[in-house]
């Protein structure tokens, strides 16, 4: 069994020799658990966090 | 989408610490430093949720060029989402995925642990092995592999997480991760 790295260089080559596919559920998650999966999904938290930043960036008084 | 290519680790790795971003290497790539041989084709970090960290965090991404990945969407496609890069948007993302030009990176916030919890930053930084590579002497802050990999895939949904535990169980068995992280902390100088 190999030993624990001794190198970035070393560790690089594990990666570059085993690293295999990604999977489809490698995805981006937000904290209320919707899968950003689609385009339409990330376009729908796109509009969410843009309608924050207006929010944040609406002067107060 | 184009397939993955496997992560850049030296560019990522410099990059976070160029812009002091409080991370930890967790997922296939700490695995692989511990031996294991069951891996994505991407580089996973656990990073602090601080937002000073996650403005560091956004620049690494746009640093990188990163892109949101998308499952279904081309390369060119994913890149003209009108994704900003900002520390809202990362604050917002449990788990957020990127292509950048070092390769796939994931940024989480926390992972499942054993017991139906989850550790964040803080709870995996102390048993964390603290690899310094180099002749800058880089520090690396490497997710124990008997805390974090065995009981969070353990209690993953995920097919190729179940798939990985036989070995990475191998590995503990072979041997001891306390002696590890000994090993690093009386090396040559110490």
């Amino acid at each position: 069994m190999s030993e624990f790295v001794k190198s970035i260089e070393e560790l690089q080559e594990r990666v570059n020799r085993y690293a295999r596919l990604r999977t489809a559920d490698d995805v981006s998650i937000t904290w209320d658990g919707t899968r950003l999966d689609s385009k339409e999904k990330v376009l729908a938290f796109l509009d969410e966090l843009a309608r924050d930043r207006a929010t944040t960036a609406t002067p107060e008084g | 989408m184009r397939e993955p290519r496997p992560p850049d680790v030296g560019r990522i790795v410099e990059a976070l610490n160029r812009h002091g971003v409080e991370y930890l290497l967790v997922g296939g790539v700490a695995a692989a430093a511990h031996g294991a041989r069951r891996l994505t084709a991407d580089a996973d970090t656990v990073i602090r949720r601080t937002t000073d960290n996650l403005e560091a965090t956004a620049a690494v991404l746009q640093d990188l060029h990163a892109y949101l990945l998308v499952d279904g969407l081309s390369d060119d496609e994913a890149k003209a989402l009108p994704v900003q890069i900002d520390a809202l948007a990362l604050s917002r993302m449990e788990i957020s995925t990127w292509r950048t030009d070092a390769g796939d990176l994931d940024v989480l916030m926390e992972i499942p642990a054993g017991d139906g919890t989850r550790r964040n930053y803080e709870d995996l930084l102390p048993r964390a092995v603290d690899a310094t590579y180099g002749a800058d002497r880089t520090i690396v802050h490497i997710a124990a592999l008997d805390y974090q990999h065995h009981r969070s895939k353990r209690w993953s949904n995920r097919p190729k997480d179940h798939e990985a535990l036989p070995e990475l169980r191998a590995i503990l068995n072979a041997r001891d991760s306390h002696s590890v992280v000994a090993e690093r902390e009386a090396g040559p100088g110490r």
